[in-house]
């Protein structure tokens, strides 16, 4: 019997990147997955590649966001599990960033993940509990100048695992940060007001002389999700080959 | 000292405490807040401006920074973004719009005032900023859930103006107050009954709550030039509280 036999999943931001390798890695160890993400191509060729159901929405849109978690119980008969990974990058220090730049990462980092959480606790306790993860980043944990904006909303994010582990524990459900380090291939970002993949050239090396993948992290959320993670609640986990373990306050700058 | 200052959400609190602080000090000051009478008083007590400015309108808010900068002639030697406001309860019982809000008022106003008074610092060679962040922000506090994380964010934005203007003299520092009496009463929008209430605190181990003055003391400090090489900190001020950290069972 597979770890997550039965284990019914939402993943939002499933699309594509880590969130993608969230959703493959989840129908392989036997859960039911629904995910979400805003293209209706890549979603449709990633249900059909992995047996996942996708649901079209974004995270910025707070009535999408309830519609897909109650059509995501409705396909699943319930849930037990919630991975909010769905978020959005922006390369500027904090004082040249503009309104645009920092609603749009507010909102889809912090705001958008809240608005998953309190949507879906109601329906994991129904379940007796369950787990949700939140896809944060290192950057939540030692912020970087040249991506600000994305710094103060994973700084949030971390924040928001912790006080949710706490008023979500006594009901059985486990809240967690997974806190990616640099992973390819680049997140969605805020470019001028449009989204692009972000340009990884020129990226450091962690210790382990890598960058990050999505498997990477997605073996992390596998295990918060599953019953090997069942004591992990308020937990924020770094996924990033050691990189903070070795930056110093020069090489940040320099990155 | 000398030097103009902008204090936001001067009119009560911790804020007034700085506004009257930095005037005894010898700074110009000019202060925003929502009550006109509360403003107009601590104005006429302190011979510092009041700025009648709501954070949630971002024109206004914009506006009180282009004021306080006519004020000093083009020059703004301090901020001190202290303006928020606080929710009692859990995530879960926190409504969207008053999440929203929190975060618009403490996060998003905090981080623009800071930008607009950025550019500025680094033209004339230097400033400090002082973010009145919580210890929330240290530690999140089930029973002020959401707040907690606006404050987490109010400390990144501290760290993150530090390390971009310590290369142009501008200091930025996340103040973090415990307990300070009388609470903030500031809410979102109709959640007047959700205000901080000192009955439901528990004495750190000095003994007493912090008060404004204390705080103003600690900002005055972080304002002058005797901390010119502070910068990107994170300091408590709450009697020891954090250091004899209590387990918060679930209350």
């Amino acid at each position: 019997m597979a770890r997550l036999d039965g284990t019914r999943s939402l993943v939002t931001g499933g699309t594509s990147g880590i969130g993608a390798a969230i959703v493959m890695r989840l129908r392989e160890e036997g859960a039911a997955v629904v995910f979400t993400g805003r293209n209706v191509q890549r979603g449709e060729a990633l249900a059909t590649r992995t047996g996942g159901a996708f649901v079209q929405a974004d995270v910025r849109d707070p009535d999408a966001v309830r519609v897909s978690v109650s059509t995501a119980v409705d396909i699943l008969g319930g849930l037990d599990a919630l991975v909010v990974n769905a978020g959005i990058l922006h390369e500027a220090p904090l004082s040249q960033t503009s309104d645009g730049a920092w609603d749009a990462v507010v909102e889809t980092n912090l705001v958008g993940p809240y608005l998953y959480a309190v949507a879906c606790l109601p329906e994991l306790r129904a379940s007796g509990g369950g787990s949700i993860t939140l896809i944060s980043s290192d950057a939540g944990v030692w912020p970087e100048t040249q991506i600000g904006a994305y710094s103060v909303s994973k700084r949030a994010l971390n924040w928001l695992a912790q006080m949710l582990a706490m008023e979500a524990g006594p009901h059985g459900i486990r809240v967690n940060a997974i806190c990616p380090g640099d992973t390819a291939p680049g997140m969605a970002t805020f470019v001028e007001g449009r989204v692009e993949p972000r340009d990884t050239s020129g990226w450091l090396l962690p210790p382990l002389g890598r960058v990050g993948t999505g498997a990477d992290v997605a073996g992390a959320v596998a295990f918060f999700v599953s019953p090997d993670g069942a004591f992990c609640n308020g937990s924020v986990l770094l996924v990033d080959g050691g990189m903070r373990a070795s930056l110093h306050a020069s090489t940040v700058m320099a990155s | 000292m000398s030097g103009t200052a902008l204090v936001t959400g001067g009119s009560s609190g911790i804020g007034r405490s700085c506004v009257e602080r930095l005037r005894h000090d010898g700074y110009v000051v000019a202060f925003t807040g929502r009550n006109r009478e509360r403003g107009q008083a601590v104005a006429a007590a302190t011979g510092a401006t009041f700025l009648a400015c709501d954070h949630r309108d971002r024109v206004a808010s914009d506006r009180a920074v282009e004021q306080a900068l006519e004020l000093g002639g083009g020059r703004l030697d301090v901020l001190v973004a202290n303006a928020g406001i606080l929710f009692q309860g859990p995530i879960e019982a926190t409504p969207e719009a008053a999440f929203r809000e929190l975060v618009e008022v403490n996060l998003t106003a905090l981080f623009r005032v800071s930008r607009a008074c950025f550019g500025p610092m680094v033209a004339q060679g230097g400033g400090s900023m002082v973010h009145i962040a919580s210890d929330t922000g240290i530690r999140g506090i089930h029973g002020i859930a959401a707040y907690s994380v606006t404050k987490a964010g109010v400390v990144a934005v501290a760290e993150l103006f530090a390390a971009e203007g310590a290369p142009h003299g501008v200091r930025a520092n996340a103040v973090c107050p415990g307990d300070v009496v009388p609470g903030v009463q500031a809410t979102p929008e109709g959640h007047a009954d959700h205000a901080e209430n000192p009955e439901s605190w528990v004495p750190p181990p000095s003994g007493r709550f912090g008060t404004g003055e204390d705080v103003a003391a600690l900002v005055a400090w972080l304002a002058s030039d005797e901390s010119a090489h502070m910068t990107g900190a994170t300091l408590r001020i709450d009697g020891a509280a954090g250091a004899a950290m209590r387990l918060l069972t679930r209350a």
